[in-house]
């Protein structure tokens, strides 16, 4: 889940509070709809090849299914969205907060092995982890 | 052992044996034998120690390098004229999440209320400070801050990776990525291993079996985590019935096959041998973190 809901939809999603309230998850959609594909500030970016290079993408909330978040690339002028998907694809990740771990997990939901991504750090080749190509959602921990 | 006495002992290597013998009496139940080895009647692995935990950052000197990390980013990005980055210490670095889920488990009555969630979705979505991500810096802030398509800002150089950049050698110079991140490879080891010991694939298939009698059919648990009927409500949609019955037979079968204490008992031999065959460089580590403390120290004036 990436950002709250905009103001546009607070009215709807007051109305929809009572049907919604019945559910326990009423998480929006994990895409990462706030992705812009400029990795910055208090974001964490994992990347499909090494070194921080190649196609990546970009989340500054948690999200609990990279399967519906596309990768982007520079085309030389813009950041442009890719039509491949972040799941089982990052080899590399920094992360540009410097208060809170970002956690990449290997499955879905934060389940499995987990790689913890401290404030401020970088891993440059997550083979040397053994947990390349394995980054399947991501929490924070502050 | 407490989790944070133990974390202390990373730099009294005399006492690294006994933490690796020693485990939380607090998180067993029974014991039985099976093979060479005692594997404990686990509930939960929170309180557990492993091996190469000893050779990693306490939450508190996490903090510290966090901290001064901070300090060198405020001076840096305060050159540029940005000054909204005020030295403020980390106090605390909280947990990950639950252990547990690394072995995909959730306590059963959280299991049979939220599913494979575990937890209210607010909870699992961890950062407590989620805001629009509109409210962004400007793109020339963050181009000091990360480095990015930056190479002069008002005439004045930007450090390689920007601030950040700079922040981070600032308390890890000295340190290769390689050793910076050692422990954490070593822990990758062992976890596979950890996945191929007979023990655990034992385990696997008698949860299996479990599993079938509850009338759900699954090789291993993550199939049954990653089941696709799950996916609606993981981008969504309601919680359903059969997800948490799924998920609560999944957690009882587990409990019944101690998948706990075999997966945990077979990750920490793992690692025992880890620690055994990588004992100089996992010295060279210790001592580098003793230098990046140091220096941490320096820049927060202490």
């Amino acid at each position: 889940m990436r950002t709250p809901l905009k103001k546009a939809a607070t009215a709807m999603a007051l109305a929809a509070a009572a049907f919604t309230a019945q559910f326990v998850s009423a998480a929006p959609a994990s895409a990462h709809p706030g992705a812009d594909g400029y990795c910055g500030y208090r974001e964490v970016c994992v990347y499909r090849l090494a070194n921080y290079i190649d196609m990546w993408a970009d989340f500054f909330n948690a999200d609990n299914d990279f399967s519906d978040d596309n990768l982007w690339f520079w085309d030389g002028v813009t950041y442009v969205r890719g039509s491949e998907m972040a799941d089982n694809r990052a080899s590399s990740v920094q992360n540009f907060d410097t208060g809170c771990s970002a956690i990449l997990w290997q499955l879905k939901e934060a389940g499995g092995i987990n790689q913890v991504v401290y404030p401020s750090a970088a891993l440059p080749n997550l083979a040397n982890q053994g947990f390349d190509n394995k980054a399947s959602s991501l929490s924070w921990s502050c | 052992m407490t989790r944070n006495t133990r974390n202390r002992s990373m730099l009294a290597l005399g006492l690294i044996s006994a933490c690796m013998l020693s485990v939380s009496g607090a998180a067993y139940a029974t014991s039985a034998r099976t093979g060479t080895t005692d594997i404990p009647k686990l509930q939960t692995i929170e309180d557990t120690v492993y091996p190469l935990d000893a050779y990693k950052p306490s939450p508190e000197q996490v903090a510290e390098l966090t901290s001064a990390m901070r300090y060198s980013l405020s001076d840096c990005m305060s050159r540029f004229g940005f000054t909204n980055y005020p030295k403020q210490r980390v106090h605390t670095v909280t947990r990950p999440f639950p252990k547990d889920r690394q072995y995909l488990f959730i306590e059963p009555s959280k299991a049979a209320q939220y599913g494979y969630a575990g937890m209210p979705a607010s909870e699992l979505s961890g950062r407590p400070d989620a805001v629009d991500v509109k409210a962004k810096p400007s793109a020339d802030e963050q181009a000091v801050y990360t480095g990015r398509n930056q190479g002069l800002y008002r005439g004045v150089q930007v450090p390689a990776g920007g601030c950040l950049g700079q922040a981070r050698r600032s308390v890890l110079a000295g340190m290769s990525s390689d050793d910076e991140w050692f422990v954490t490879q070593l822990e990758g080891q062992a976890f596979q291993q950890g996945e191929a010991d007979a023990r655990v694939t034992d385990a696997t298939a008698r949860w299996s079996t479990c599993m079938a009698r509850a009338g759900h059919s699954y090789a291993n648990p993550e199939a049954a985590w990653e089941d696709s009927r799950w996916t609606a409500r993981r981008e969504g949609g309601p919680l359903t019935d059969v997800e948490k019955a799924v998920a609560e037979a999944d957690m009882k079968c587990k409990l019944e096959v101690n998948y706990l204490g075999v997966r945990y008992t077979a990750d920490k031999e793992a690692q025992e041998r880890l620690v055994a065959g990588n004992g100089a460089r996992l010295k060279k580590v210790t001592e580098a973190l003793r230098a990046q403390l140091r220096d941490a120290a320096k820049v927060l004036g202490d």
